[in-house]
């Protein structure tokens, strides 16, 4: 955590707009701006994660396990910064072994673990052999792996563009670009490379769900926007958009079932991926400010989920809250907590005057110039089916039909903090995010 | 933050009253929202009937709500804020915002505070059904905004969209309709009213149901005038589906609350009648009809409240002969149920008749039938007095009491408004006459 506050105040020193080691590192203002917002985010999940109760009786800080924490948040912000290929790739593949590592971090005593570990190994080094082969591609084609270069090379020299597409080596380059893009929607869990999620989520720690899921977006959101002209001008971005409602749609039909928070929250934050994927797709300063809109109020909502549901233990066997039952008539054991939940969950769901619906319509109303009518159509028809499982939520907190009474433990100073924090954050977002928006604005070109 | 009252006096197009201009309330990019609010005389009657029915509300749950009276009354007050938001606004978003937002105080209300298992359901049918409806609605507003830059009522009105704005009307009445409700939509009705607690019913049908209609006559008629004379016929019969089919179901209730509930549905249609009557007669008697449909509707929810406080049973069969026992009750009850049915002397009748003329003017078949409509509500009105009231005492009931002094001056001031608007129902036509001549102008 130390080290986060050492980067952090590094970069604040360092001049805007360098090109650093060969080029491998590219820095300009939006990749600081996403960077200082990963610190910010690893620092609150640190914080999370050291006021869940557990940490120190199941020895989640022993010493391999927290350097393994620590290389993720080092590379993850390096990723943020990165200009070069292979280095990104480099970078990517020290993120996943030690994602694997930490998935099945519990395999000594729990066979659940060990199988979304060795799942999720296998899955994801296909991915990543498809990463690699379609970097070696384009290294063979453009001659270069600097994402900068490859800009340049496709924008300012759309004749050699032609040239290309006009030989035989237009499929090549297709297919390394779709490759390339595959392996990154499979790490950000975006349909249709999903289906890994909700079984490694569900079987890792919560802890190591929090890594997992709310950290590596914003890097490889970066990353994404950084790729994104180079797939306009490919005629590529059609995926983009496919993906995106891909990911709404999934989210929304495939939560409807769950019984267990863990995979809700997975198939949750799998249609909020969707969401920001679908707010830059109109590739316009208006959308990508928007994206990044929703994505800082998607990672505070899913911060603040997950403390509540850390510091939310069933008091006489100290386990935390699994499934959905166990939230059960909350409305009148603890109203804060239900407060909180209740503001999340609306929030979420997109229902006004909370801040969700602001999200989801900014970024509905930036993609409606790119491709009007399907689009909203279908966004329409997700919005209630996912408004559907998080009402349910509520409803199983507060109706009084459940005979379920849960006893829980006091929320420790640390995680009411976070929650706190989160909440009131969200809330002021609400009454300034004219001002974020237009912050974003500067940045983005 | 400036104040600037302004009076637009065009040739086609009048504001009523004023609107002020408040703080810049959201400025993201292009999209700027400011709270502006647009005070005709419709709203400020809507504000009175929000303002009267809240306080009685609070009078009535002082000692009827068991658990959890602090968040009862925290979920009233969310209502009632999002009410007179609702009323006042003159921003197509904000006015979703707050269309979409009053959902969440009323699915807790009445699923938290309702009385029986099936609250969950009725609850959720509620929260959906308006929710889809106000997709629909949503949809409609992206529409108008990609294609003028703003959703200020000032800008909207004398707009040009071309054929794209058959379409958009459509979706927002699709949405309204839902929320009044009209004929295909109208279900979640008598699950929420029958399942809220009674100041859950009393604020669903005294305020909430006229939101939607508030937001035709504030939003879609300005906006949208010869789509509205186009669309008119269709609406119509859709009322009169409601009104004829809606009357005869209730006949057959055997739920006190169902069988208010499902008046409610048949005045509101009437109403809607009555505003796509496009003359000036039909239009003042909608919005008379709405502001009596609120005052009855609330009353008699509150006395049936008070039958289940003490019996605990809202099965009609179970009450004989109250008459005897509860004679103030009675009195109170005639009063609501003579309105309700459109007695002349009190206000509902004012409304129904000015509907009639107008309607009469515009159709004359459907007035025929709306008037046979009226028949129907007097059958079933005069019914559920008959078997509940008169009659010899009912076995089923040991321990009788007549109305407490809390009770009762819940109920009185509305059966006091009621006949004084029926007497006297200059009071509120002569705040009307501007607005509906304002409203006149739309068509031209």
């Amino acid at each position: 955590m130390f080290s986060l506050f050492c980067y952090f105040f590094l970069l604040i020193e360092l001049p805007n707009n360098f090109f650093i080691f060969n080029d491998f590192i590219a820095m300009d203002n939006i990749s600081f701006v996403y960077i200082s917002i990963t610190t910010i985010t690893s620092f609150i999940v640190y914080l999370v994660f050291f006021s869940n109760e557990k940490t120190t009786k199941d020895n989640d800080i022993s010493l391999e396990l927290n350097f393994i924490r620590n290389t993720i948040v080092f590379v993850l912000l390096l990723i943020c910064i990165t200009n070069e290929l292979s280095l990104l790739f480099f970078l990517l593949e020290v993120y996943s072994l030690s994602a694997y590592v930490l998935v099945a971090q519990r395999g000594k005593t729990s066979i659940f673990s060990s199988e979304a570990g060795i799942k999720y190994f296998i899955i994801g080094t296909v991915f990543s052999l498809f990463m690699i082969y379609a970097i070696s591609i384009i290294y063979s084609i453009f001659g270069t792996t600097k994402i900068f270069d490859l800009y340049l090379l496709v924008t300012y020299n759309k004749g050699f563009l032609k040239i290309l597409f006009e030989t035989d080596w237009a499929i090549q380059i297709l297919i390394a670009f779709v490759l390339l893009l595959i392996g990154i929607f499979f790490k950000i869990a975006s349909a249709p490379f999903h289906f890994w999620s909700p079984d490694v989520y569900e079987a890792s720690p919560t802890t190591t769900m929090m890594f997992l899921s709310i950290l590596p977006k914003v890097s490889l959101f970066l990353v994404l926007i950084k790729f994104y002209p180079i797939y306009i001008l490919l005629n590529l971005d059609i995926l983009f958009y496919l993906s995106a409602v891909c990911s709404i749609l999934v989210g929304s039909l495939l939560g409807l079932y769950q019984k267990r928070i863990k995979r809700l929250l997975a198939y949750s934050s799998i249609a909020n991926t969707g969401f920001i994927i679908l707010g830059f797709v109109g590739f316009s300063v208006n959308s990508l400010s928007f994206a990044t809109f929703y994505l800082l109020v998607y990672l505070l909502t899913n911060i603040a989920f997950f403390s509540l549901i850390l510091s939310t233990r069933i008091q006489p066997t100290q386990v935390t809250v699994k499934n959905l039952y166990n939230l059960a008539n909350l409305f009148f054991i603890h109203k804060s907590r239900f407060a909180v939940f209740a503001f999340l969950l609306f929030s979420s769901a997109g229902l006004p005057p909370f801040i969700g619906f602001l999200n989801k319509f900014l970024v509905l109303f930036s993609a409606a110039g790119y491709f009007f009518n399907f689009i909203l159509f279908l966004a329409l028809i997700s919005a209630p089916l996912s408004v559907f499982y998080y009402i349910r939520i509520l409803k199983l907190m507060s109706f009084n039909k459940y005979d379920y009474f849960l006893f829980l433990t006091q929320i420790s100073l640390l995680s009411s903090i976070v929650i706190s924090f989160s909440f009131v954050s969200l809330i002021i977002m609400f009454l300034w995010s004219g001002h974020i928006v237009s912050f974003f604005n500067l940045l983005f070109l | 933050m400036g104040i600037s009252s302004q009076f637009f006096n065009d040739t086609n197009s009048v504001i009523t009253a004023f609107s002020l201009d408040f703080i810049k309330y959201l400025s993201i990019n292009s999209f700027t929202l400011s709270y502006q609010i647009t005070f005709d005389s419709i709203a400020y009657l809507f504000i009175l009937l929000t303002a009267i029915l809240i306080p009685l509300c609070m009078l009535s749950i002082w000692n009827n709500i068991k658990f959890n009276l602090s968040e009862f009354m925290l979920t009233i007050a969310l209502v009632e804020w999002m009410l007179i938001n609702m009323f006042l606004v003159s921003d197509l978003f904000l006015f979703h915002i707050w269309f979409e937002a009053i959902l969440l105080p009323m699915y807790f209300l009445i699923g938290v505070w309702g009385s029986r298992q099936r609250k969950t359901y009725a609850s959720f049918m509620f929260f959906f059904y308006t929710f889809l409806g106000s997709l629909f609605m949503l949809y409609g507003l992206l529409s108008l905004y990609v294609q003028l830059g703003s959703l200020s009522l000032i800008n909207l009105l004398n707009v040009d969209l071309g054929s794209k704005s058959y379409a958009i009307w459509l979706m927002f009445m699709v949405a309204f309709a839902v929320k009044v409700p009209m004929f295909p939509a109208h279900i979640w009705l008598p699950e929420a009213h029958v399942e809220a607690p009674t100041v859950g019913s009393v604020l669903l049908a005294g305020v909430l149901l006229k939101l939607g209609i508030f937001a035709v006559i504030r939003f879609l008629i300005p906006i949208f005038p010869e789509e509205t004379q186009y669309y008119a016929p269709l609406v119509s019969i859709f009322a009169i589906l409601g009104i004829l089919y809606i009357s005869l179901t209730t006949m057959r209730q055997t739920d006190l609350k169902k069988i208010i509930a499902y008046a409610s549905v048949a005045h509101m249609n009437y109403v809607v009648l009555g505003v796509f009557g496009l003359n000036s007669l039909s239009f003042s008697g909608s919005i008379f009809l709405m502001i009596g449909h609120g005052l009855v509707s609330a009353g008699l929810f509150f006395l049936i409240g008070f039958m289940y406080d003490r019996y605990k049973t809202r099965n009609v069969r179970y009450y004989r002969g109250m008459v005897s026992f509860m004679p103030l009750y009675t009195v109170i009850f005639l009063v609501f149920t003579l309105a309700n049915m459109s007695f002349p002397g009190t206000c509902n009748f004012v409304g129904e008749a000015l509907i009639l003329f107008g309607i009469t003017q515009t159709n004359i078949l459907i007035s025929w039938l709306a008037a046979i409509g009226i028949v129907f509500c007097a059958v079933y009105s005069i019914w559920l007095f008959n078997r509940t009231m008169l009659g010899p005492i009912t076995p089923c009931i040991e321990n009788f009491s007549d109305l407490s002094k809390k009770e009762f001056f819940t109920v009185f001031p509305l059966v006091v408004l009621t006949l004084v608007f029926g007497l006297f129902p200059n009071i509120i036509l002569n705040i009307l006459q501007e607005t509906v001549a304002v409203h006149l102008t739309y068509y031209n």
